[in-house]
This record gives structure tokens, C-alpha cells and sequence, in this order.
């Protein structure tokens, strides 16, 4: 960049294209994925170990909510386990191959697909327990049984809607063909230095048609069945459910509802920026443009994707810590923590009050509240 | 007292980390084409961008003896012929 003004005096051209190397978005997601991906990695394997240690040692999942509850789990704890393999062979050439490659952005693929269903499956379930609490009750009578169903036509409809992923991903040296004229071999020698570029982990297509397919069909998908589709699922069954939670006369409504606003709200702001994003980027993928526009492009998805990736770990948080029944239980796991690390029974005063206080909150919930136990602070 | 010595503890953390990571070159593509003609003299050779991989658009990136890069619109007539030129020029070479 600094002998531009020289070699512009020698050659006579005042501009011209040159490749896009989008410099500030490299510099930006440099740091994003050392400290922010780092932290949301750490954060989001705690949270959703701890939802899946509390599933399997102190609830036995129960209801159709716990079942999804442990998927959305497994779900991000795979995605956050991904997330640093996928920066690290981004970092170093993609050492580990092609099939790394495949495997790494297929299993982030599927993890991204089948948690966003997974969220839109609980909204839905929420909806049959409160709107149609009546007759929900045989509905539910059956509910393990057609959640695991449930569940597994969501995996198997996240795996179909990554296969082009699985397919056309391939890792390879970006530097194609050069067809070099010079004569004098130095200049060769140092060229090929800096020209034999890098490995990466991307989209690789033999047709024409086939690239411009799947270049506009994947993030179209993604958009839509991974954003829209839950969106619209979330938003009918949150709306529906606030309407029915505001006509009862309950004392807990009111954080019932805020606990909607919550889940639905994180939701957007997670989600919507990154999609809005991608599809802008979707758009102006085959037209010509400046790189200054590209590089601010590539820094806006590279930003809302944190902000996507940040969802994973409030997902404990917004679903099952916040539910009662799941912190009393959680409250056991660090009581019995407490008591292996202690050994003395001056903590068992303190489980029997709590679980007396279990029983007294119990008891005074109404059927609705049962049903909403999810939501309740 | 306490946050000022924290922070900087925090930022001297940052920057040893930063170091330990490899500079990593970003893939460069061309995004438009230049509307100059180029001459052949002053050019070493060439490369194909293809949409068929990562780049979104297909090119040619002529490469000149002054270590630039150019992106050239492989549609138009301008472009062939600067390939043909370096195509004749190393044949006359050999």
C-alpha cells in the first residue's frame, strides 16, 4: 500500500481494481474471536453442561418441555464445542482436511438448524398447555411420546437442510491457476511466496449452475427456516399465550408475561440483525462492488453472527433457570456439591427449607400455573 | 487503585495473547473490474477467479511486474487480448 503513489507515478494509472482483501474485517474478527467467541464458548458449555447435569442426576425429564429443553441443550453445547475447532483450523490453514471441513460446518449447520426449531417446538408446546389448557390434558397424556418424535424429525430436518453444507464444502488452497510469463526467476520465487495463499473451508462447486444455486439457496434457507419459521411459530404462540395469561386472574401473570417479553425479545435481538445481514449479503452477492463497501459488509456479519452465537448461552438462563421447578433442582445439585466438598450436615437445615418452600409454592398454584411452571420466576 | 492495576494486568493479557495467534492473510477477490486497458509489457502473468469457489464473480487478476494486482472483466474484449498478448510474448520468449 505505502509504494501506491510511486507506482502509480510510474505507470501512469491513477486507480484500478484490485482484489478486496476486506483488512478491517480480518483485524475485527481477530479480536471478536479471541475474547467475545472465547467467552461465549466458555459461558455457553458451563450453562448447557449444567442444564444436561440437572436432566440427568435430579429431573428425569417429565414433560415435553424438559424433553426439548435438553435437546436445545445438547444442541448448543455441540455448537459451542464446534465453535472453537472452527476458529482454530481457521487459524491454521484447515490442517485437518477436508473432512474436518465437512464435519465441523455440518454438525454447526445441523446445531444451528435444530435449536432454532427446537425453540419455535417449546413455544408450541407452551401454547397447548396454556391456550389449550383444556384440552391439552389428553393431548399431554401422550407427550413424551411425541416429543422424542418430535425431536427426532427436528434433527433429521436439521441434517436434510445441511447437506448442500455436507456436500460442497471442501478445503482447499484459494490460489488457482497462475499462469505466470516472467522470465526472471527471482521475481517467480518471491511471488509465489505470497501468492500461494492460504486453505480455507468453503463452498466448492465443479458447475456454474450448481454455484449459483447453492450460493443463493443456503443462506436462503438458513433464513428463512433457521430465522423466519420459528419466528413466525414464536411469535403466533408467545402472542396467543400473553392474550390468555392476561384474561386469567393470576398473581404470577404478570412475570409470566415478562418472562414471554424476555424469551421473545432475546430472540430478535439475537437473531434478527445477523439474518437481515445475511441477506442483504445474499443479495448483492454476484454484483460488482467496493471493497470499502464489501469490507463494511463482512464487519457487520461478522458482529450480528456474535450476537447469534450469543444466544447459545442465554438459552439456559432464559429457559430453564428461570423456571422454579428447574432452579430448585439446580439448588440441589449445589447443595450436594456443598455437602461432597463439606461432608458436615450443616447444609441439610438449609435443603429441607427449601424444599418446604417447594411444597408451599406448589400448592398455591393454580392449574394454569402449573402448566406455565416454566415461566415462573 | 485497584480496577486501574486489574485493567492493566487485563490489557497486558490481551496483548501477549495476541501475539501468540497467527497473522492470518484474509482471502482477497475482486469485486469490479478495472476499466482501464492494461498493457501487456508491463505484466507477469495472470490468475482465473472463479465463482465456483470462495469469490462470488469471475475474473482475471493480472499480475505486474510492480507486484500489483489488477481485476479485469474476462467478458470483455480488452481482457482477451491482453491474454493473447502475453500468450504471444511467451511464445516469442521460447
Amino acid at each position: 500500500m505505502e509504494n501506491n503513489s510511486e507506482y502509480q507515478e510510474n505507470f501512469s494509472y491513477d486507480y484500478f481494481e484490485e482484489p478486496c482483501e476486506t483488512a478491517n474485517n480480518r483485524k475485527l474478527e481477530e479480536v471478536v474471536r479471541l475474547f467475545v467467541h472465547s467467552a461465549i464458548c466458555v459461558l455457553g458449555l458451563l450453562g448447557n453442561v449444567l442444564v444436561i447435569i440437572t436432566y440427568a442426576f435430579y429431573k428425569r425429564a417429565k414433560s415435553m418441555t424438559d424433553v426439548y429443553l435438553l435437546n436445545v441443550a445438547f444442541s448448543d453445547v455441540i455448537f459451542v464445542v464446534a465453535l472453537p475447532l472452527i476458529i482454530y483450523n481457521d487459524q491454521y490453514n484447515w490442517s485437518m482436511g477436508t473432512w474436518a471441513c465437512k464435519l465441523l460446518r455440518g454438525i454447526y449447520s445441523v446445531n444451528l438448524y435444530s435449536g432454532m426449531l427446537l425453540l419455535a417446538c417449546i413455544s408450541a408446546d407452551r401454547y397447548i398447555a396454556i391456550v389449550m389448557a383444556r384440552r391439552s390434558f389428553r393431548i399431554r397424556s401422550r407427550a413424551l411420546v411425541y416429543s422424542r418424535v418430535i425431536c427426532f424429525a427436528v434433527w433429521v430436518l436439521a441434517l436434510g437442510l445441511s447437506i448442500p453444507t455436507l456436500v460442497y464444502y471442501e478445503a482447499y488452497g484459494d490460489s488457482p491457476q497462475y499462469f505466470d510469463y516472467s522470465s526472471n526467476l527471482t521475481e517467480i520465487a518471491a511471488d509465489e511466496d505470497t501468492s500461494v495463499g492460504r486453505r480455507v473451508c468453503y463452498f466448492r462447486f465443479q458447475g456454474n449452475e450448481t454455484a449459483q444455486l447453492m450460493k443463493v439457496l443456503v443462506p436462503s434457507l438458513q433464513v428463512s427456516v433457521g430465522f423466519l419459521l420459528p419466528l413466525l411459530v414464536m411469535g403466533f404462540c408467545y402472542s396467543s399465550i400473553v392474550v390468555t395469561l392476561l384474561r386469567t386472574r393470576n398473581f404470577e401473570r404478570h412475570k409470566a408475561v415478562r418472562v414471554v417479553m424476555a424469551v421473545v425479545v432475546v430472540f430478535i435481538v439475537c437473531h434478527l440483525p445477523y439474518n437481515v445481514a445475511l441477506l442483504y449479503y445474499t443479495v448483492v452477492l454476484f454484483e460488482l462492488r467496493e471493497c470499502s463497501h464489501e469490507d463494511a459488509i463482512a464487519m457487520t456479519l461478522t458482529i450480528t453472527e456474535t450476537l447469534a452465537y450469543l444466544h447459545s448461552c442465554l438459552n439456559p438462563v432464559l429457559y430453564a433457570f428461570i423456571g422454579v421447578k428447574f432452579r430448585n433442582h439446580f439448588r440441589k445439585i449445589l447443595e450436594d456439591l456443598w455437602c461432597i466438598g463439606k461432608r458436615y450436615i450443616s447444609s441439610r437445615r438449609l435443603s429441607r427449607v427449601t424444599s418446604e418452600f417447594y411444597v408451599s409454592r406448589k400448592s398455591t398454584e393454580g392449574s394454569v400455573n402449573e402448566n406455565a411452571s416454566s415461566f415462573t420466576m | 487503585m485497584a480496577s486501574t492495576r486489574f485493567f492493566t494486568v487485563a490489557l497486558l493479557v490481551i496483548f501477549t495473547l495476541n501475539s501468540f495467534l497467527p497473522q492470518t492473510e484474509s482471502v482477497s477477490c475482486c469485486l469490479s473490474y478495472t476499466k482501464r486497458n492494461i498493457h501487456c509489457q508491463k505484466l507477469k502473468g495472470y490468475t482465473i477467479q472463479t465463482y465456483k469457489g470462495i469469490c462470488d464473480m469471475d475474473a482475471i487478476i493480472f499480475h505486474t511486474k510492480a507486484g500489483k494486482f489488477i481485476c479485469a472483466d474476462p467478458s470483455k474484449e480488452q481482457t482477451q487480448g491482453t491474454i493473447q498478448c502475453l500468450n504471444a510474448r511467451a511464445k516469442s520468449l521460447s
